[in-house]
């Protein structure tokens, strides 16, 4: 079961802000969970950010944001979107695919109401 | 491979511009390919090296390989890890098309991915001394120029009559 959505970001990136962000916070609406918003321009939560992305993401010594994270109830994180390279235009139509695509039907399908206090 | 490559060239490479040298479209150029790896180039119509993108279906990927491919394909293009950054595309960000692929292929990959280097030369600075990743028009390799001049052959072609 998810728990929460992570998206790691930077205000001033056009991939993050607003497509990144808006993805991410339809994703936990859907999902009913809350997003942890960690930007990197924001120093405590950039140690978070590096970590998130080191251990769970796609790291180089100057990542590409946005990333976007699923965690979940047993602890276990799961990679689920890296910013393109290519253009905003690009980000924004994979962000879209991702949403139509049969993976998210089954992620929303899979998931329980969480209970207050148990996770 | 030759799966993997229509996998790439279809659902991956992006129709987008250059935005590093000009506003015009981009296409993509193959460089290199063996084995689980290949690499291309984004090319604008002024022949500028906007981005040079190594696939890969493996997770773990061979970045000195991917520095010294660039570094033997691009002469004088400095190299640095700080414009080399990765990302892993999932079968989802192409909806239906590469999740049907994956289930057609019976990837071994759970889930199917693929691992996506790029390298981004520097913006090109507004100095005259500026140099910028160019492929040449004529021979198809790549060189270093001025990015004001902007001459769409290399050196050698030109000294060649071409």
């Amino acid at each position: 079961m998810i728990k929460q959505v992570t998206i790691v970001m930077a205000h001033w990136c056009p991939h993050c802000d607003p497509p990144g962000l808006e993805a991410a916070q339809k994703m936990a609406k859907d999902l009913k969970v809350p997003v942890r918003v960690l930007d990197i321009d924001i120093r405590e939560q950039e140690k978070q950010a590096d970590d998130v992305v080191l251990k769970h993401g796609d790291w180089s010594e100057d990542y590409t944001i946005p990333q976007i994270f699923l965690e979940y109830a047993d602890g276990r994180v799961q990679h689920v979107f890296t910013g393109y390279s290519e253009g905003v235009r690009v980000t924004k139509a994979k962000l879209e695919n991702l949403f139509k695509s049969n993976w998210y039907r089954d992620l929303l399908s899979n998931q329980k109401p969480v209970i207050e206090g148990r996770s | 491979m030759e799966n993997f490559r229509k996998m790439v060239e279809e659902n991956i490479v992006s129709n987008a511009k250059c935005y590093r040298h000009c506003d015009e479209a981009i296409s993509f150029r193959e460089l290199a390919e063996q084995e689980d790896r290949l690499v291309g180039a984004y090319v604008c119509s002024g022949n500028y090296v906007s981005r040079v993108v190594y696939f890969s279906p493996k997770m773990d990927l061979d970045l000195e390989w991917f520095k010294k491919t660039l570094a033997a394909n691009i002469p004088g293009a400095m190299i640095r890890n700080k414009e080399i950054r990765v990302a892993t595309r999932h079968p989802w960000e192409n909806a239906v098309k590469a999740e049907e692929f994956a289930k057609q292929n019976n990837s071994p990959l759970t889930p199917f991915i693929t691992r996506q280097v790029y390298w981004t030369p520097p913006k090109a600075a507004s100095g005259e001394d500026a140099q910028g990743p160019f492929v040449c028009s004529n021979c198809k390799k790549f060189f270093m120029q001025s990015v004001r001049e902007g001459l769409k052959t290399c050196p050698d072609c030109r000294q060649r009559g071409f």
